[in-house]
């Protein structure tokens, strides 16, 4: 009955908020028709819609897609890794803990993009400068998530664990590791909204890193090019395939996880 | 009711006095100019610098941006009244429908493709992997590539994937501590000082690709500036005029007047103001041959059918318009 | 029946140093527990009834003295003595009820067979009441389920003993006193030794076959109370009330002292959650 209720009031929520969306776009439409502003500037909804299409059919931004994800998952691979490292090596010694909470201190706020002057002169133009911000954009909220995740794992929870003769690597697996999962998965949620923010503003900030360029570099060729439609179109993928990866991945993972255990604070 | 309406008319009334006031007052008409920096915009700094545009009646009004793109963006929108850019930029947001001309021609200068590796002596020496450092995409660099590369590879797009788009000084620094990027298509003063490094030399230049000088920047402006402040517009024209002719004729003088601005010595500003092949000169160079080139490689997709939809009355009248064979200026509009 | 000699404490000590504090938590504790013997330890908050039971589990080492089972001294947390606490959250989350005690048999390697791992939780879920539930996950379960469901799981790996910290301490009275007759049932049906730690005097006497009674600054034991009422026991009964009034003359002792020194009980409650935090001295 309370659960029938939840849906149902799930169900108007998206309904609202779609009627919102719809209403939304019917209204562009409409103020872009009227050319009030010019078109060049305020480009209709529809000729986005159709400059997005044959770009797609195009095979072009799909490449870009693929390679967008590609730098993504690769500098966010690197940043779990990394987090994972480093917030073991906190669990195992205060004197680290107290240094890498320093570090996140001073670093967590710097934005990825404002590092990449620097690490393009270190590491030159090529997508490993891309994925290297996408990177410094990842790990410290991984690695703040992980750190008050593992911390936050109930001492008894940890010493069932102990009395069942866990130590060492089998009790963070069994043990500290899931019970520091509702943090992980929020690090992780963290962590790819700002790499995947960091990969496109580092391509249209220094332009292509190579090869085909991703979303940021179609973005910032076609503002060049004056095409606004195609600026439009490439927000817009970046807004669905946002869109996409919270919905069938991280909702998908924590309705089966997270929220099955009760781990969530709701 | 009387009382509101009373307010009302004074409104209106104010509110039209402060929309006919500018275009009565011809002096200290204001102008709003897109300001930039650097050795391609000495005129404009030299017409600051000397109270130019006071002298034509002019109060302009200075906005800075950062880059080329944020300068045309700054154009459409109606924020500025004039800017500079090259010619390529200007066709494609004419080619997009933007109201606006050549207003005048404004610098010539050498551009060129420098890298330090030996190996490059061609386009064709370029591998997969060099990249080759352009301001942007769509910029005069840009454009001249796709030229040498449909000339020398057969495709417009062949060295695409090569392309990096970085600011002058950024890429320039890259280059010099060969970081990164293989090649940097420039101009001075990063031309001269990538040229001077041991090493470093010209894979193709400007003359090589167009055949003949063109025009690096010209000056654009709003078709609406050009119709509703036409004495604005000619004396904006005339004060650039000025400041050029001053250049051109007092050499030293303007290094002295320009080294600070730069952070140059006297001495070698004067060697980049007079390097072989640099010419600050409101007549139009090359105007269609970018177009043409530029229409058939798909970048726009039209061409201007008469210098009429691209540039104003000063422009057509100093290009002209010879009975029979096209005069020598009028040629050297084209490829 | 009690034959052997289950676990010895052996002049054991515990020091703690907080800041420039040394606390004296437990000194010169000795006793002898039998196999299948109920022992219940009973205090005042801060008495170090919670550390002594740490440091039989392994949980905490000794500043000085042994804790021998069964003749060998002990090194650290085993499965031989298997701890059940009073805080809630002692089940893994991410486990349903059935799941955490098959991981505690995988982890425990007592059987290998993950058939049989099914069946023996089972069982032991059986013996706790709660075979409907198996498949509720802890966080859909009721405090008292979450206290049995943790009692099946230590019994599950076969501790010789079991070592009790408070189970049913934040459990309500009916709750509570459902659970304290299943527990005696289970005694009686497994045969364990079981150390149960309780602040509450009525517990102590209805559970335990000898009553430890420990005073705090320093945690020693000040007596060790035979109870020797026959089960059912009955809160009526004359002799409950004789062991009810002495064990609380004897704490009552104590209690008077605390107020002297102005301690509120909960300032000296958290005292004790915060000691068993410390590190080791």
């Amino acid at each position: 009955m309370k659960l029938t209720r939840f849906k149902k009031s799930l169900r108007n929520k998206t309904l609202n908020q779609g009627m919102f969306i719809i209403g939304m776009m019917i209204l562009w439409e409409l103020l872009a028709r009227t050319e009030c502003f010019p078109p060049l500037l305020f480009p209709s909804l529809s000729s986005i819609l159709i400059n997005l299409a044959t770009e797609i059919a195009s095979g072009e931004i799909l490449g870009m897609i693929s390679f967008s994800l590609y730098l993504v998952g690769v500098g966010l691979g690197f940043a779990i890794l990394t987090a994972a490292v480093i917030a073991t090596l906190a669990m195992i010694s205060q004197l680290i803990s107290d240094w890498v909470q320093a570090l996140m201190a001073i670093l967590h706020p710097l934005p990825g993009i404002a590092v990449l002057p620097i690490i393009i002169l270190w590491l030159g133009t090529g997508p490993q400068s891309i994925i290297a911000v996408i990177w410094f954009s990842a790990v410290w909220p991984l690695i703040a998530n992980l750190h008050t995740g593992l911390r936050s794992v109930s001492a008894t929870q940890i010493e069932v664990g102990r009395n069942l003769g866990l130590k060492g690597i089998t009790l963070v697996r069994f043990v500290l590791l899931p019970g520091a999962f509702p943090y992980i998965l929020t690090g992780i949620r963290i962590a790819w909204a700002r790499a995947w923010q960091a990969s496109v503003a580092a391509e249209m900030v220094f332009g292509a890193s190579g090869g085909i360029g991703g979303l940021g570099w179609f973005i910032y060729k076609k503002r060049f090019f004056m095409e606004i439609p195609s600026v439009f179109g490439g927000m817009l993928v970046i807004i669905l395939l946002g869109l996409l990866v919270e919905r069938f991945c991280f909702e998908y993972v924590e309705v089966r996880t997270v929220r099955r255990w009760g781990m969530t604070s709701e | 009711m009387k009382k509101t309406i009373g307010i009302l008319c004074c409104f209106l009334l104010i509110a039209g006095l402060s929309f006919t006031l500018p275009g009565t007052a011809a002096p200290g008409q204001e102008i709003r100019i897109a300001g930039q920096f650097g050795l391609v915009y000495a005129p404009l700094m030299v017409a600051k610098k000397r109270g130019i545009f006071e002298k034509y009646g002019l109060k302009p009004v200075w906005k800075e941006y950062g880059s080329g793109g944020a300068v045309r963006e700054a154009l459409v929108a109606g924020e500025v009244d004039v800017g500079f850019m090259g010619i390529p930029p200007f066709l494609i947001g004419w080619d997009k429908g933007c109201q606006w001309k050549v207003a005048m021609g404004f610098v010539v200068i050498p551009v060129g493709l420098v890298t330090y590796d030996p190996a490059i002596k061609s386009l064709k020496d370029f591998k997969p992997g060099d990249k080759i450092a352009v301001p942007s995409p769509g910029s005069v660099q840009h454009i001249l590539l796709a030229m040498a590369a449909e000339e020398e590879l057969g495709s417009a797009n062949a060295l695409d994937n090569n392309i990096v788009a970085m600011p002058h000084p950024d890429a320039a620094a890259a280059l010099i501590s060969k970081k990164g990027i293989k090649a940097h298509f420039t101009t001075p003063p990063y031309l001269f000082e990538e040229l001077s490094q041991p090493g470093f030399h010209l894979v193709i230049d400007d003359l090589q690709i167009f055949g003949h000088p063109f025009s690096f920047n010209v000056g654009v402006a709003n078709q609406r500036f050009h119709d509703q402040k036409p004495a604005a517009y000619s004396s904006f024209v005339n004060a650039i005029g000025e400041a050029m002719a001053w250049i051109n004729t007092n050499k030293k003088a303007a290094a002295n007047l320009l080294a600070p601005e730069f952070k140059l010595s006297p001495e070698k500003t004067l060697e980049y103001l007079t390097w072989e092949g640099m010419n600050y000169t409101t007549a139009p160079y090359g105007l269609m041959g970018f177009a043409e080139f530029m229409q058939k490689s798909g970048y726009i997709k039209k061409v201007p059918r008469s210098f009429e939809e691209i540039a104003y009355e000063n422009i057509l009248a100093f290009i002209g318009n010879r009975a029979g064979v096209p005069s020598e200026i009028e040629s050297l509009q084209y490829k | 029946m009690f034959s052997k000699e289950e676990l010895v404490i052996d002049n054991l000590g515990k020091i703690y140093y907080a800041g420039e504090q040394r606390i004296n938590a437990l000194q010169q504790i000795d006793l002898k527990v039998k196999t299948g013997e109920f022992i219940n330890i009973i205090g005042p908050s801060g008495c170090g009834k919670s550390t002594l039971l740490r440091c039989i589990a392994g949980f905490e080492k000794p500043t000085v003295g042994r804790v021998k089972v069964r003749g060998s001294e002990i090194s650290g947390p085993g499965i031989d003595r298997m701890m059940v606490f009073q805080d809630f959250e002692q089940l893994f989350p991410w486990y349903t009820v059935l799941e955490n005690i098959i991981f505690a048999l995988r982890v425990a390697r007592i059987s290998i067979d993950p058939k049989k791992r099914k069946k023996v939780a089972r069982y032991y879920l059986k013996m706790v009441g709660l075979t409907r539930f198996e498949d509720l996950y802890p966080h859909q379960l009721s405090g008292g389920m979450k206290q049995r469901v943790a009692i099946a799981r230590a019994l599950s790996v076969q501790p010789r003993i079991l070592l009790m910290d408070e189970p049913f301490g934040s459990l309500d009275a009916i709750t509570r006193f459902s659970l304290q007759k299943e527990l005696i049932r289970i005694w009686k049906d497994t045969g364990l030794t079981i150390i149960f730690v309780t602040h509450n005097i009525e517990e102590a006497i209805i559970l335990g076959d000898r009553i430890v009674i420990l005073e705090a600054n320093p945690g020693t034991i000040i007596e060790i109370v035979e109870n020797t009422l026959s089960r059912p026991r009955s809160l009526e009964a004359v002799e409950f009330n004789r062991i009810w009034e002495q064990i609380h003359t004897l704490l009552g002792f104590e209690n008077r002292e605390q107020q002297e020194s102005g301690k509120s009980i909960t300032k000296l409650f958290r005292e004790e959650r915060e000691l068993s935090f410390l590190p080791h001295a």
